[in-house]
């Protein structure tokens, strides 16, 4: 009995003591440096699987070989939720969480058909939002900061800073300017300015299209242009490259949000354009699609939410249909695949496609078909439109939302 | 009368039954108040460093002892000391009656453990653990410190002293886990009260349920219950103390009472003061490399309460507490440098309790308590630029200011006003059966004003607000005579009702309405079985429902946004477990508790953090097994031990994505954020007069937790996954008093190895940290 005794009490303590001198150390899964992840393939991916609000959940970025059944998440590399991406050549660069939360660094992968590489991190000042990368030469980029009101100039190779470009004095109002998604033209750097108030929306008394020109030589802005007569705003959404596009005559046209459709009182949203040849807008080109019935439905497009310009002045497009506004931006069914005629001035509805929510408005062209990314309520994946049999079959199926899509050459 | 007659004739029995033998000492040892004979008190003999066990009786007896003057130790948890010489002649068999007064603090020569309220709570049928006043006494923790060491509770915390911090029980956290001061729920307060605020040298007992809550406890918590039971005390006291901690963390506390027994008044006043910095060093989470040494952290809480009871006005208890507490706390940034938001509050209380047994009629007790809140409270966030952490500033995205990222400015000026009534009528119908009934009503009105947010946004997004809530309940105990059996079947009914008005802060949409009412029904069983006499099984389960507490629906007027059409949460839970519990029945005291349990939550309320702040959501389903061991025990006279393993597995088991017929891409998946395996462990060794004297006691203990990694989103990928790392703390410290126990000092060391902890959202916490307290008893 005295032995048993002794047991349990030696038994204890030496557990207690086991545990107490326990030391432990595990840093979770780091990323080996150097391997290739995000699997094989030539189209690059990205998807979010959201909360049930859409204002949080995760992000991964990955390749796939072809855009068939059902994509698997498992190879995806994580990336900050919602966070955007830009690719030039084989350079990936993924920028912060929305913008703002998480690291506050752009990472820089290469592509190779074998995998992704991580092979940089910049450090970006906090809460900056940088969202987007213009490549003007192998050793210069531009990244508009949308909260700084700042465009940072890089070297995308050593993906160190080389200089700065300040349009805070030409914000309405209050300190930034909110620069979104620009293209370069003939040395010139057009930047869309969003002029948005605390609320993520346009100021009421400022509803016109800024632009900003800035000459990719000397990095000087040159001046802001103004669309002030059509009373569209928003040009360019800053994580949507194809917003800003240039024609086969090299008109630049710019998509105008808008109030994204939730502003009753304020419709209006389009096309800007800013002529080849010329360094101002051409009213005349103009055109606010708020009041253009849409061919097939009894609806007209109360924003545009996202576009591809496929050549002969056509354009697919996602619009917000102000009827299936709902309550929460991020998750209602609001967003309708139309293809749009600059030349015709007429959108057409794309039968097949679901509608589908803010988080899932990726659009592509690849080999004669328009992909449109969709979360709809009883689909998801990839849906390929072909314009000229006007036949939609769903390419790829998916549990995520996906935002983001790239085919490598 | 009879007893003391009785335990004469039991002494007689023995000194007859011990003639055969030499000299010695017998005894028995019995309650000073009911005169019941103590079980398993454990008589220590000093001089002779022998020790024995009472039996059934209460009966001990040393036969055959040398001639000489004895001290005799006995050790019952929840005794008070008693001294106790006693004399053996040599032939002679010396008769002693040892009288234990219940609860005290114990020692000079004899000291206590045994029978206590906390293990009858324990023995309740319900899914309970009982932190009792001798777990708790003299260290320099807070309230969540010893929290945190129970089996099942975790503490969520985000940054030193003041910081918001949850606790979560069994996985579930925030406003379900119910806050309660003797039994007054605190969770409407709980963004100004804090559980630290509360002194641990007031606390007698800590009671977790887990599980199933009580009907008494109203329908604010849901999951678990935390109540805080604080001391009855002597007819005089005071207790004065000071703690001073690294980070320049200074407490002060104290506590008057004065029992005018003649008048059946007794008068009380205490208060409390915390001054924190809080300017612990942290490795940035985002910048790798970047140390930053936390300068905006500042906290400062003052408490100020006093009590009034009297026990002659017609009822046999009636209370009244007036309570202020002022808060001043900075915002720490994380991302940014944040270097002038802070928030500050201030609450005026009145409370007041009412307590009858035999109310109007015999048998039924009547228990009310009422407060009244009144609450102002505003953030300030109004600086025009803001700092990156290498020092370079930058103009605030609104022109009217804002540095916490929010693209506003604040500087709101937020009024409360807060009534919950609670009523508990428990109807004795006789020796087996009970009835009682329960009513909680809450009443708060908020009054938001923020003209500097509205001014940045350009519209008005926060309204006056109207909720109303009242759950009743109703509840049958069942009790066998032999005690063998209890069950506790419980039924509920809840209202709810919320008024106020709705702007989305992107929308230009008109102003909208909301007016909700809700109710719903619930349900609970549980029950216990005695096996033996020292082994239990228990059996719970239950259908409760939650309502949304008024800041998940309100928001907090700081930085969590409104989310006015919030559902109650509603879960079923299965709870089952075994006690093995020889506490006063043999020396080691040892108690060996096994449970599990299942937990299938609806429209659960989940924190969420979005773009424009954070907010309250319902999140589908969730699915939760789980399985949790604890081992305490006396291992020897002067050394305690206790181990505990919590395993919770928490899951995703939505079949669809919210609003559609598409598949759930988390579907049985871990949900994240949530701790699923922790362990705690510790000694305790404790000896009177270890340097000599007398009068003193020293006690020395270490204290273990370990948190395995979890993870920080749902686990999709096999790739480079984020997850918060695994971590191991260890606490060593020390308590030594003086003056039987009138003089106590204390002193800790939390996290001696300098261990880099981060909680939910990889947020830093503080590493090796000092403390070091004074305290004073006058009675």
């Amino acid at each position: 009995m005295k032995t048993f005794k002794k047991n349990w009490q030696f038994a204890i303590i030496c557990s207690v003591v086991m545990l107490l001198g326990t030391s432990c150390d595990n840093n979770g899964n780091e990323p080996t440096p150097n391997s290739l992840l995000g699997g094989e393939g030539r189209i690059l991916i990205g998807t979010t699987v959201k909360n049930a609000d859409g204002k949080g959940g995760q992000s991964y970025l990955q390749q796939i070989p072809e855009l068939s059944g059902t994509l698997s998440m498992i190879k995806g590399i994580q990336i900050g939720f919602s966070a955007s991406v830009s690719v030039t050549g084989n350079d990936i660069f993924v920028f912060p969480e929305f913008g703002t939360n998480g690291k506050q660094v752009i990472t820089k992968f290469e592509h190779s058909e074998k995998g992704l590489k991580n092979v940089a991190e910049m450090q970006i000042p906090p809460n900056s939002y940088p969202v987007n990368l213009t490549r003007v030469s192998d050793n210069k980029a531009y990244i508009p900061m949308y909260n700084l009101g700042k465009v940072l100039v890089i070297n995308p190779k050593t993906m160190s800073k080389t200089g700065e470009i300040d349009l805070s004095q030409y914000a309405y109002k209050d300190n930034s300017a909110e620069p979104a998604y620009g293209i370069i033209r003939d040395n010139i750097y057009y930047l869309p300015l969003d002029q948005i108030g605390s609320n993520w929306m346009p100021y009421e008394d400022y509803r016109q299209a800024d632009v900003a020109l800035i000459n990719t030589k000397t990095d000087q802005v040159m001046s802001i242009i103004s669309e002030k007569k059509s009373g569209l705003c928003f040009p360019t959404r800053p994580f949507l490259k194809d917003m800003i596009f240039t024609t086969e005559q090299n008109d630049i046209y710019i998509a105008c949000t808008g109030y994204f459709g939730y502003n009753p009182q304020y419709l209006k949203n389009g096309f800007v354009c800013i002529p080849a040849g010329r360094q101002a807008f051409d009213e005349s080109k103009t055109w606010d699609i708020s009041n253009t019935p849409i061919a097939g439905t009894l609806y007209k497009s109360a924003s545009v939410y996202n576009c591809k310009y496929i050549g002969n002045d056509k354009v697919a497009a996602y619009i917000g249909v102000l009827e299936f506004m709902g309550e929460n931006p991020y998750t209602a069914r609001n967003t309708m695949a139309v293809m749009i005629d600059l030349k015709a001035k007429s959108i057409e509805k794309i039968d097949g496609i679901p509608f589908t929510d803010g988080h899932s408005v990726a659009i592509e062209y690849h080999n004669g078909e328009v992909l449109f990314a969709a979360y709809g309520v009883d689909a998801s994946g990839v849906f390929a439109y072909n314009p000229t049999t006007k036949k939609v079959r769903q390419a790829l199926s998916s549990k995520g939302n996906i935002g983001f899509l790239h085919f490598f050459l | 009368m009879k007893q003391r007659i009785l335990y004469l004739l039991i002494l007689v029995s023995m000194n007859i039954s011990a003639q055969t033998g030499g000299g010695g000492i017998v005894g028995v040892v019995i309650d000073y108040s009911d005169e019941e004979p103590l079980v398993g008190a454990t008589v220590f003999v000093e001089e002779l460093k022998k020790g024995i066990v009472t039996n059934e009786r209460g009966e001990f007896a040393f036969p055959d002892l040398p001639t000489a003057n004895y001290t005799l130790t006995v050790r019952l948890m929840g005794y008070e000391t008693q001294p106790c010489k006693v004399k053996a002649g040599k032939g002679k068999r010396e008769k002693t009656i040892i009288r234990m007064k219940a609860q005290s603090q114990s020692l000079e020569e004899v000291i206590v453990m045994g029978k206590s309220e906390a293990r009858k709570i324990r023995e309740q049928a319900m899914p309970v653990s009982v932190i009792s006043m001798s777990q708790l006494q003299g260290t320099v923790s807070d309230v969540q410190e010893i929290l945190a060491k129970t089996v099942g509770v975790t503490i969520r915390a985000s940054g030193g002293v003041g910081s918001t911090s949850r606790l979560s029980v069994r996985g579930l956290e925030g406003k379900r886990i119910g806050f309660f001061l003797d039994e007054t729920s605190l969770n409407d307060q709980s963004d100004f009260l804090d559980i630290n605020d509360i002194p641990i040298d007031m606390i007698d007992r800590i009671e977790i349920y887990k599980g199933v809550v009580p009907a008494k406890f109203g329908g604010s918590s849901m999951g678990g219950a935390v109540n805080l039971v604080i001391k009855d005390y002597p007819d005089h006291y005071a207790d004065v103390s000071y703690t001073h901690e690294s980070f320049n963390v200074n407490k002060a506390q104290t506590v008057c009472k004065r029992n005018m027994k003649d008048a059946g008044l007794v008068l009380g006043i205490g208060g409390s003061y915390t001054y924190a910095d809080n300017n612990y060093t942290m490795d940035s989470p985002y910048v790798k490399g970047l140390r930053i040494k936390r300068k905006h952290d500042n906290f400062k809480k003052l408490i100020v309460g006093g009590s009034l009871k009297a026990k002659k006005w017609w009822f046999d208890e009636v209370e009244l507490e007036p309570v202020f507490i002022d808060t001043y706390k900075e915002i720490q940034g994380i991302e940014t440098d944040i270097r002038g938001a802070h928030t500050k509050s201030r609450v005026y209380v009145l409370a007041n309790k009412l307590e009858k047994d035999n109310f109007l009629i015999e048998g039924l007790d009547f228990d009310m308590s009422t407060a009244i809140a009144q609450t102002q409270y505003g953030l300030v966030d109004t600086a025009k630029i803001w700092y990156d952490w290498e020092g370079n500033f930058y103009p605030t995205p609104s022109p009217v200011g804002g540095e916490l990222g929010t693209r506003f400015a604040s500087k709101s000026s937020n009024k409360k006003t807060t009534l919950i009534n609670k009523l508990n009528l428990e109807y004795l119908l006789g020796k087996n059966h009970s009835v009682s009934f329960s009513s909680a009503f809450t009443l708060a009105n908020g009054y938001p004003s923020d003209p500097t947010k509205e001014k940045s946004i350009g519209k008005k997004t926060d309204f006056d607000s109207h909720m109303r809530s009242w759950v009743g309940g109703l509840t049958y105990d069942f009790r066998t005579t032999d005690d063998r059996f209890l069950n506790t079947l419980t039924t509920r009914m809840y209202f709810y009702s919320m008024k106020t008005s709705y702007q989305n802060i992107y929308t230009s949409t008109p102003v909208e309405d909301v007016a909700l009412k809700k109710s719903s029904v619930g349900f609970s069983d549980a029950m216990r079985y005695r096996l033996t006499p020292v082994f239990m099984a228990k059996l719970s389960g239950g259908y409760d429902v939650r309502i949304p507490a008024e800041n998940e629906l309100l928001g907090d007027g700081y930085t969590i946004s409104p989310s006015e059409k919030l559902l109650p949460e509603r879960n079923l839970s299965v709870n089952a477990g075994v006690l093995y519990d020889l506490t006063g029945k043999h020396p080691s005291n040892l108690q060996i508790e096994l449970s599990g349990y299942y937990m299938y939550l609806q429209d659960m309320i989940r924190y969420v953090k979005g773009i424009l702040g954070a907010q309250y959501q319902n999140f589908g389903e969730m699915r939760t097994l789980g399985a949790e061991l604890e081992i305490k025990a006396d291992v020897f006279p002067f050394l305690y031990s206790y181990g505990n393993v919590t395993y919770q597995d928490l899951r995703d088991v939505r079949r669809y994505e919210e609003g559609t017929y598409l598949p759930n891409a988390t579907k049985g998946k871990r949900m994240p954020n949530i701790p699923y395996f922790m362990a705690n462990a510790g000694l305790e060794y404790h000896k009177e007069n270890l340097f000599g004297g007398k009068g003193q006691n020293t006690r020395l203990f270490a204290d273990m937790a370990f948190v395995e990694e979890y993870l920080y989103d749902f686990e999709i990928t096999e790739n480079a996954k984020r997850r918060i790392p695994r971590s191991t703390t260890l606490d060593i410290g020390f308590e030594h008093s003086f003056m039987n126990q009138r003089l106590f000092v204390s002193g800790k060391v939390k996290n001696l190895t300098n261990t880099k902890v981060l909680s939910e959202f990889n947020r830093p916490l503080p590493g090796r940290s000092f403390g070091i307290k004074l305290r004073y008893i006058l009675r």
